[in-house]
């Protein structure tokens, strides 16, 4: 990765997704000096509010681009357009792939309103916290802990602790533990401080083939593997709201890499949801199952801890960018170019997502060198 | 927000027909046993296309369920708190539902439920349970 950029996250109500998208491109390429028409590589992220923003022929054509390959990923996340990105690059078919995301669904007030299982619609089931919740509700189960429902707020004030330092979050006044425990539920078990941010907003990053980085950048971050597993049949598969099927991303993205739950400076988790991060801590092996809730306890996530998770805020607190974020925020650590959330020494990062309905799972690891 | 006429299609259609009959109906395929649940042109299991609509016990347990506190479709704000469930069905499939007949804190994992068929308009029913000690 060569380059990476965000805009200010929140309300932006005079802008389209596309001038958000245009403005983190400019930003990418002014920020990072690489020349407009190095980029041959174009994929963009639509917008999920079914208006076609970000569509990839429109937008290579509003930048003057005539890219080898262009392309986009509508329901899933940036880390899943960074490994469509790695194909085209690993094949040949590009050198300087733009990946570039812009949405304006918190002034068009999109209120993910969409079932979360098209069969589920007469019965209220609506909204990706609906799936969510009913994860929460079974793992609580599975592991007698429903008395314990709370302790995942550990999490969302992890993460409030983070944003407070990052200048583009949503959120950056104080949360505590009594703030946290007199929040609404939105879809019990889930408060409204474990669901996502929705926000307006851009990022743009730019990965290149690791032979030219260095000549493009002064400090490239290295992406070192990557981890796919999905799980198509969905609620046929015992336990698919546990996503037990991490566990298969988890052994190819450490095979592949050499590296462990236990070698990383920091972890970035795709948290549409405060329990996506209480699931990849125990599928990837961080603690053991049925754990992570007193896991995350102490400090122990947090800036300063054993292992510093979301560092930006993440889409609790920063914004709701479907991972787009994360990439940025890793670009910035793996630089050593972020401030006052600094993570001292920071050389190894994972990030691990899940998409659609927990159907898609990837990890990414990358590091400060090849 | 869809209702069940725009979920009728050239699969569920006979789905549809059966609830509407007070009986509940999924395809079950001939070679291999399987349940179709969702309900597609061909068995999921093992592609056979000897797909036959036979009848369920429409009797199952909760598998896991949430409480709605805010509506994300105008037609939901007065029916709120509302739940959602999974009932896993005796014969295997996880099936998308609600639980009527109990307050929502009395709802329990594992707690034994049967099918209620509630019509919703002239032309279509829907599926929901209800606790029943003796499913």
């Amino acid at each position: 990765m060569v380059a990476a950029y965000a805009t200010q996250q929140g309300e932006h109500p005079d802008k389209t997704a596309w001038d958000l998208g245009l403005e983190a491109f400019r930003g990418a390429l002014q920020q990072s000096g690489i020349k407009r028409d190095r980029i041959d590589g174009l994929l963009t992220e639509t917008t999920q509010d079914g208006s076609g923003q970000m569509e990839p022929t429109r937008f290579g054509q509003m930048v003057g681009l005539n890219p080898r390959a262009s392309g986009s990923l509508h329901y899933a996340t940036a880390g899943f357009t960074t490994a469509y990105a790695a194909g085209l690059i690993a094949s040949g078919q590009c050198q300087v792939v733009a990946c570039v995301y812009g949405t304006n669904q918190r002034t068009s007030k999109f209120r993910f309103h969409r079932a979360s299982d098209p069969f589920g619609a007469p019965y209220g089931f609506l909204n990706p916290a609906g799936f969510a919740g009913l994860g929460y509700q079974r793992y609580l189960h599975k592991y007698d802990r429903l008395a314990d429902r709370d302790k995942i707020g550990a999490v969302a004030i992890a993460q409030r602790k983070h944003a407070m330092l990052n200048p583009i979050a949503l959120r950056r006044e104080p949360m505590t533990w009594e703030d946290y425990r007199a929040d609404r539920f939105v879809v019990w078990p889930l408060r409204r401080s474990d669901i996502c941010l929705i926000t307006d907003g851009g990022v743009c990053f730019i990965l290149a083939d690791a032979e030219i980085a260095a000549d493009l950048t002064d400090h490239p971050i290295y992406l070192q593997g990557i981890g796919r597993q999905d799980a198509l049949r969905m609620l046929e598969n015992e336990d698919h709201l546990l996503i037990p099927h991490m566990k298969s991303t988890a052994t190819q993205i450490y095979e592949r890499t050499g590296v462990g739950p236990r070698d990383l400076d920091a972890l970035y988790v795709q948290d549409a949801h405060a329990p996506a991060v209480i699931l990849t801590l125990e599928n990837y092996g961080f603690c053991g199952e049925g754990e992570a809730l007193d896991w995350i306890q102490d400090g122990r996530i947090e800036l300063g801890g054993e292992l510093p998770v979301n560092t930006h805020g993440g889409q609790l607190s920063e914004g709701y960018m479907v991972g787009w974020l994360h990439q940025v925020e890793m670009f910035r650590q793996l630089r050593g170019e972020a401030g006052a959330r600094q993570v001292p020494d920071c050389e190894l990062v994972q990030f691990c997502a899940t998409g659609g309905f927990r159907e898609f799972t990837l990890s990414l690891v990358y590091a400060n060198q090849p | 927000m869809q209702e069940p006429r725009q979920l009728r299609n050239k699969y569920t259609a006979r789905f549809w027909d059966a609830l509407q009959q007070n009986r509940l109906m999924l395809p079950r395929c001939r070679d291999c046993g399987h349940w179709l649940f969702p309900i597609g042109p061909c068995c999921s299991n093992c592609l056979s296309d000897a797909l036959e609509w036979t009848p369920l016990s429409g009797k199952g347990e909760v598998w896991s369920f949430i409480v709605y506190h805010h509506a994300f479709a105008p037609e939901f704000k007065d029916k709120l708190p509302y739940n959602v469930a999974i009932v896993k069905l005796d014969e295997g499939p996880r099936i998308i539902s609600n639980v009527v007949g109990i307050a929502n804190d009395e709802i329990r994992n594992g707690m034994r439920v049967a099918a209620q068929f509630d019509p919703v308009d002239e032309a279509h029913t829907l599926l929901r349970f209800r606790p029943d000690a003796t499913a």
